[in-house]
């Protein structure tokens, strides 16, 4: 979770901080309560105390901004006196809890053993006590004395500091650069201070913003029960305890002191906040942003006028009806801040008929996994499927409704997806979402509905499937999850299996094993398959057609073994090429020069050109047609006949 | 005798709330939001702490008890609303010489289990007020009289010195007749009542509410129009005013300071003759802490120095009267004329600073607590136009123990001089309870040994010239009196006299 | 579950050795309370003699640590010693006001819940008026403190609408009428917690339905309804259980000014009044009975976190 290395600049991270406007407005509110608490005495109109008996109550006026109250002082004035005590209160307290905290939780996390199990049974024994109740109760002894009530509170956090300090170290400290400093020979106190701690500090802010913010609460609240109160410069607490009092005489004194109190909370969380989301690291995963809605508005059309009708071209015998018929497929997503969709696949036709195996290839982002997502009706949220057809076995699914659509998926349309850790839902046993999948597909009972899962665990492999089905997904290795995966995806008994890149996440002898399952299975249960990949020796193997994708388009299409020792495309032969076991005695690993273009960045001309050695001015003069390019066979590619004099070397770097 | 109306002051006024036990399942009475005011049920605010039914160890004096206490219990006597003595249980009395009382006692009277209340009951009660502990404060006087019982209805009482205000005790704490069998074990006493009084008690949240039912055949029941009466307890007088105005409460003791919003809300006020008076005591007259406390002339300037008027009308509003004598205004030893001593006169106050040696002022630390926060202020905020650096410091629970530490030259508090010459006793004896911090002067002492001693009239003029001698020494800086405020609904009246609440015999339902 | 259940037995045994620390230290706490405890409670007009009297019936005069040998074998056995101001005992004082307390924070618990999960759920799933509504209101409704929001709630609905009683309880013997006592209370202290678990739901919420496991059991055929609420939700409960925890901790310590402000008798108010009456016993067995809570909450919370989450439990 934390990343090696440096921090962003400070500089940078205030740029940051401040670019956002919310932050920045709070960052200075912040400021504002400081640098006029601190200088009240100067900047207040009247003292905090100077009453006017014959003034009183009165509303906001030239003289008296904010009114006055039931003494005839100024509200604004006593306003200005009361922040600095509750921001000083809760600064201590934070303070003391992360001085007391953070060192611990180093030592806890960066040691274990002993140190470990001591600190952290201390750190559970603060978990133990009512701190409120507790910091109300030593006002037995100390009734108003704000230094030791907030010391006490700062001392009870101490320990979810330390607990949550001694988290993050022990997650960076088998870090590969901590081991490093290790061995450079650094002390330890060296690595903490100087490794660990500038990594761990993000979090760590962010929780002292919380703190601040609790302990700005918690303050208000005592002075609010009469405890830990001042007469001469009372705090925002004990304004709204004595507006309280007068709440029938005059409702407005409620206002200002409950909102200055409610703001300056509200700084303080939206710094935490925006801490928590600029700082790198500090959250696992990708955090999720809400695009915005756009409408379908306009969307950047290729120049449809000048390609032919593709849907004529596609390599098929015009009597048989494939099983899967895809044609001029466009999926599209809004482009971000441009209220426009921008399609991430352009125009993909293949057909796949029932009992084979088409290949779908390309590098990441070429929008393979769009496309079967398409199939299935499963785009993401705000992804659209902009135009085109899908035809599964004689039905159209694009224009059906949700609920047909649903009811082809499992049923006939089965799907795997790449990463088998990631695909099965870690708070059920494996056995349970099995049979609950399986239950939704038979109207059979309970007892058979369990021979049947235990049956299908036994198809996939798996050798003890009564004890795999009690196990969860995170006690299982990752080919057997992608085993169960498979079990899960067949219990429709479909006539079609996507799989997504089923093996790129496995190990390299789990890989061969995976492939052979899938095939096995299909000639067992008759079904076609559609295998998405990067890896062109899959494809060789297993395949049956192969499809390659570049950039949203379909660049080349036929017959498997055809096109991989006849690629009629130079990105084809490109990525034969690069493959490592192509590169037979080349001392490095090769690969096509460039890079794949972004989605917002794709020209109507031939999108390859920028990488391509063949390029010429007539590639880049207009949109590219899939062409044919033998029997059977399609190429994006106008300098076909070219194509021959092209060589492996000039196409990679 | 002293009737001291809030004996630890405002301190522990401040926050009233006891150790509240809720008692499950035993149905606390509910009151809907609305509750209709027929002479049904009674829900009365009252500000008690820890209360128990045992009235020879509850706070005495004329003060909210009375209402909780006279709910299950008879009193010998009762304070009339002019603030005369009105037979109870005793019908009758007469002094047969400053040290002997001979009580009749009214006949036909029973607990609420059917023994009969009679002069041996009577005397079971004031002679286990000798021993009960800890003792209520006026026991010491109680426990002084010997009692002798003549005959079933007749009683004998002597006292060791002349004590005039006996009656005054009897009727404010001091005269509680408890049925003598549970004064064998008066443990009990604390949670259950065992009286002959109007109502029994039906429920009790211990600290918090306690609601009583009347009892058949009680001898005065139409003077009890209510069927039940529950008496609540409540936190800050906001809260209870929030519950007058939502209907929960019909009545209970009102804050001056919301008298304002209250009349403009419809709801009535009753208002007794003033009785009482806050401010701060200037303890340290011999100077030992502040010295400036120590001239005389310094503390005739921090009088100068006060707005009277503005500050009794902001923090008492319309019912406030100005004013700096320790005695009000109605009471025997109050003339206007030493009364109008010290006008509103910052200048003077100066002048007076100046010629005592104190150009630039002094510092002067008030003790204080938060209930008292307002008045202080205000208070301060005059003194420090003079340039007296008033540095005011809040205590909540140990307010008491630093008031009587003898440490500070300023204490906030509050005082009711009632019956007078028992209120001046205590206030400015060195040995007294008001006496912080023992002090003597010659004057007073002499002035004050001779209102003891007199009586009728001659101990008013003595009292007068001792309020004018303490007035001129500038003991205490005091801005004005208050009188006993009592707030009810619309539908509801009562009557407060000259008493500290409205005894439970005088509330009606109202148009 | 027998992990499980072994994980919670470990939590127990280790919840009494801490139970026993915060005893010994509340119990420690009396003797750093200045002043004498006798002169306090009776006021100064009381003898000296009195007062070492009654400082000698309540053991005050005895060595410390035989005091507090007799006080821990009374505390074992359920005896808390008796209060100083009402002389009941202090653990019938506190049971009584437990049911205040515990009703106050359960009722707004489930508020929290009941309204906070399927806000946040509803957030997530439409990013629409809901959403907006959620993600601009939070930031303000956390902020709120809740005894200036149950003011202003009395102000309102309670001195101007008298839709509502404006302090006091009343107990589980009349139900409507308990549950009318209750409703402002619990309104001040639930409704900044909703709006705080309504926005970690709907983060979490987010974060789940971006998983790949949901996209897989939809692929095989599972309905969007069953997959929301068995999968979906089901996921997101380990961190929202968690977050519940903490907030139960905070209706804790919020009860204590609620029931201030509202005239509750329950455990907050015992606090307050025994601090500021200097009732030492018990403000000893407050303490310690709110630390049992706490410790309480925080192994229910730990159990459900770990039946909810299995990678959590072990092995």
């Amino acid at each position: 979770m934390a990343q090696a290395g440096r921090l962003p600049a400070t500089r940078a991270w205030l740029r940051a901080l401040l670019h956002s406007p919310v932050s920045a407005v709070s960052l200075l509110w912040l400021l504002a309560v400081v640098v006029v608490s601190v200088f009240a005495p100067l900047l207040a109109p009247y003292s905090p105390v100077q009453d006017n008996l014959t003034a009183l109550f009165q509303g906001p006026s030239l003289h008296h901004l904010l009114g006055t109250d039931e003494l005839g002082r100024d509200v604004l004035s006593r306003l200005m006196f009361g922040g600095g005590t509750l921001l000083w209160g809760a600064a201590e307290a934070t303070g003391v809890a992360l001085l007391l905290g953070v060192p611990a939780g180093l030592l806890a996390g960066y040691s274990g053993g002993k140190p470990d199990r001591l600190l952290s049974w201390l750190a559970d024994l603060s978990f133990a006590v009512p701190a409120f109740v507790v910091v109300v109760a030593l006002a037995v002894i100390y009734p108003q004395n704000v230094v030791i009530l907030m010391g006490a509170l700062g001392v009870i956090a101490a320990g979810g500091v330390l607990r949550f300090t001694r988290n993050l170290t022990r997650a960076v400290r088998d870090e590969l650069y901590v081991d490093a400093a290790r061995v450079d020979g650094l002390t330890r106190r060296q690595i903490l201070v100087g490794h660990v701690l500038p990594v761990i500090s993000p979090p760590l802010v962010v929780q002292a913003f919380t703190g601040m913010s609790v302990g700005v609460i918690v303050l208000a609240s005592l002075s609010f029960l009469g405890l830990g109160t001042n007469p001469e410069t009372p705090n925002w607490g004990q304004l709204i305890y004595d507006a309280s009092q007068q709440v029938t005489t005059d409702p407005w004194l409620m206002v200002p002191s409950g909102a200055v109190l409610v703001l300056t909370v509200m700084a303080l969380n939206f710094l935490g906040s925006s801490v928590r989301d600029l700082a790198p690291g500090t959250r696992p995963g990708v955090r999720v942003r809400r695009p915005r809605r756009t409408g379908p508005g306009r969307w950047l059309p290729p120049a449809e006028s000048a390609a032919p009708d593709e849907s004529a071209q596609v390599p098929v015998e015009p009597s048989a009806e494939s099983l899967l018929r895809v044609r001029d497929l466009v999926v599209a997503f809004p482009a971000p801040g441009e209220g426009r969709l921008q399609a991430v696949v352009d125009r993909v036709s293949f057909d796949l008929p029932a009992g084979q195996t088409l290949g779908l290839v390309g590098e990441s982002g070429c929008g393979k996994t769009m496309s079967v997502l398409a199939i299935q009706g499963l785009i993401p949220a705000p992804g659209v499927i902009a135009s085109g057809s899908v035809r599964f076995d004689g039905t159209e699914l694009i224009s059906a409704s949700s609920r047909s659509v649903a009811a082809v998926r499992g049923t006939r349309i089965g799907y795997i997806s790449q990463d088998p850790m990631t695909a099965l839902d870690p708070s059920f046993t494996i056995g349970s979402q099995l049979r609950e999948v399986l239950r939704r597909h038979t109207r059979a009972g309970r007892r058979v509905v369990r021979e049947r899962s235990l049956d299908l665990l036994r198809e996939v492999g798996i050798a003890d499937p009564a004890a795999t089905a009690r196990l969860y997904p995170h006690q299982i290795s990752g080919g057997m999850a992608q085993r169960v995966a498979i079990a899960i995806a067949l219990s429709g008994q479909p006539d079609l299996l996507i799989a997504d890149e089923p093996t790129t996440a496995l190990d390299v002898t789990v890989q061969a094993e995976i492939l052979d399952l899938l095939r096995d299975l299909k000639e067992r249960r008759t079904m076609a398959l559609l295998l998405v990949t990067h890896d062109l020796g899959v494809v060789a193997d297993a395949c049956d057609s192969v499809a390659v994708m570049y950039a949203g388009q379909i660049v080349e299409q036929g017959g498997a073994e055809d096109v991989l020792s006849n690629s009629r495309h130079p990105y084809t032969l490109g990525l034969l090429s690069s493959m490592p076991a192509a590169t037979g005695t080349r001392a490095r690993l090769a690969a096509i020069r460039g890079a794949v273009p972004a989605p917002r960045d794709w020209p109507v001309s031939c999108r390859f050109a920028p990488r391509c050695p063949l390029a010429a001015d007539v590639c880049r003069v207009g949109p590219v047609a899939l062409a044919q390019a033998g029997p059977g066979r399609l190429s994006r590619c106008v300098r076909l006949a070219e194509l021959p004099e092209l060589t492996a070397e000039q196409v990679l770097a | 005798m002293s009737k001291v109306r809030r004996v630890v002051g405002l301190g522990v006024a401040a926050v009233v709330v006891a150790s509240a036990v809720a008692a499950c399942g035993s149905g606390a009475a509910s009151t809907g939001t609305k509750t209709p005011s027929s002479a049904g049920t009674l829900s009365l605010g009252a500000a008690l702490a820890s209360a128990s039914f045992n009235p020879w160890l509850s706070p005495d004096g004329d003060n909210e008890y009375l209402q909780l206490e006279g709910a299950v219990y008879d009193s010998l006597t009762h304070i009339g609303p002019d603030g005369q003595i009105e037979p109870g249980l005793a019908t009758t009395w007469t002094f047969t010489s400053p040290t002997t009382l001979i009580l009749t006692l009214r006949s036909g009277v029973t607990f609420s289990d059917g023994t009969p209340v009679n002069a041996a009951a009577v005397k079971a009660n004031l002679d286990y007020a000798k021993t009960a502990s800890p003792a209520a404060q006026q026991n010491a006087y109680i426990a002084a009289l010997t009692t002798t019982v003549i005959n079933s209805t007749t009683l004998k009482v002597v006292s060791p010195t002349p004590e005039p205000d006996l009656l005054t005790d009897f009727a404010t704490g001091g005269g509680f007749i408890v049925n003598p069998k549970a004064l064998k074990d008066p443990s009990v006493l604390t949670a259950s009542p065992a009286g002959s009084g109007p109502y029994v008690l039906s429920a009790s949240v211990p600290g918090q509410q306690w609601t009583f039912t009347r009892r058949k055949g009680y001898w005065d029941a139409a003077q009890y129009p209510y069927g039940t009466v529950v008496l609540k307890s409540y936190a800050s007088t906001q809260a209870q005013d929030d519950a007058l105005r939502s209907g929960q409460l019909q009545g209970g003791p009102e804050s001056p300071t919301l008298v304002k919003s209250d009349m403009a809300s419809g709801l009535r006020i009753e208002e007794s003759a003033p009785e009482a008076f806050d401010g701060i005591w200037l303890a340290d007259r011999a100077g030992k802490d502040v010295r400036a406390l120590g001239n005389v002339k310094v503390r005739q300037a921090l009088n100068y120095a006060l707005d009277r008027d503005a500050i009794m009308k902001a923090i008492y509003g319309p019912l406030g009267i100005p004013g700096s004598l320790v005695m009000p205004p109605g009471m025997p030893g109050y003339s206007s004329a030493a009364n109008s001593t010290y006008t509103y006169d910052p200048a003077k106050a100066k002048q007076l600073l100046v010629a005592a040696g104190y150009p630039h002022g002094f510092t002067l630390p008030v003790l204080s607590s938060p209930a008292a926060d307002t008045l202080v202020q205000a208070m301060a905020g005059n003194l420090r136009a003079v340039g007296v650096n008033v540095q005011i410091s809040d205590h909540t629970t140990d307010f008491i123990s630093q008031a009587y530490s003898g440490k500070w030259g300023a204490i906030v508090f509050a005082w009711t001089p009632i019956p007078p010459a028992q209120g001046m006793e205590e206030l400015l004896s060195p040995t007294g309870l008001g006496n912080f911090d023992h002090s003597a002067q010659s004057q007073i002492d002499t002035l004050l040994a001779t209102t003891q001693q007199s009586q009728g009239s001659s101990q008013t003029s003595a009292l007068t010239q001792l309020v004018q001698a303490v007035n001129q020494q500038g003991w205490f800086l005091i801005p004005g009196y208050t009188s006993n405020l009592y707030v009810t609904s619309k539908h509801t009246t009562c009557e407060i006299g000259q008493r500290a609440v409205c005894p439970l015999y005088t509330f009606r339902p109202a148009g | 579950m027998v992990p499980v259940l072994r994980m919670a037995l470990g939590r127990l045994a280790l919840a009494v050795p801490m139970l026993f620390v915060v005893a010994t230290a509340t119990f420690f706490l009396q003797q750093l309370v200045p002043g004498d405890p006798g002169s306090f409670i009776l006021g100064k007009d009381a003898a000296p003699a009195e007062i070492r009297q009654f400082d000698v019936s309540l053991g005050l005069n005895r060595p410390v640590l035989v005091q507090y040998g007799a006080w821990l074998g009374r505390a074992v056995r359920g005896n808390l010693g008796e209060s100083w101001t009402t002389r009941e005992p202090v653990a019938q004082t506190l049971l009584a006001a437990a049911p205040v307390t515990l009703s106050l924070a359960g009722l707004a618990l489930l508020v929290i819940v009941g309204l906070g999960v399927p806000l946040g759920t509803l957030a997530a799933l439409r990013p629409g008026i809901i959403d907006r509504i959620v993600q601009a209101s939070a930031g303000f409704a956390i902020a709120l403190p809740n005894f200036w929001l149950g003011v202003g709630l009395v102000l309102l609905l309670a001195v101007d609408l008298k839709l509502f009683p404006a302090t006091g309880y009343v107990s589980l013997s009349d139900p409507a009428q308990w549950l009318h006592s209750l409703v402002l209370p619990v309104l001040a202290l639930a409704a900044g917690m909703t709006v705080s678990l309504a926005l970690q739901v709907r983060s979490a919420m987010i974060d789940v339905l971006a998983a790949d496991y949901i996209r897989s059991l939809r692929a095989a055929g599972l309905p969007r309804r069953s997959v929301l609420f068995r999968h979906a939700l089901r996921n997101c409960m380990a961190p929202v259980v968690t977050t519940v925890g903490f907030q139960l901790l905070g209706l804790l310590a919020g009860a204590v000014v609620i029931e201030q402000l509202f005239n509750l008798p329950g455990l907050g108010s015992v606090m307050v009044s025994s601090v500021t009456e200097h009732d030492i016993p018990l403000v000893q067995g407050a303490v310690l009975l709110f630390a049992v809570l706490v410790v309480a909450v925080n192994l229910v919370t730990d159990v459900a976190a770990a039946v909810l989450n299995p990678r959590a439990r072990g092995r």
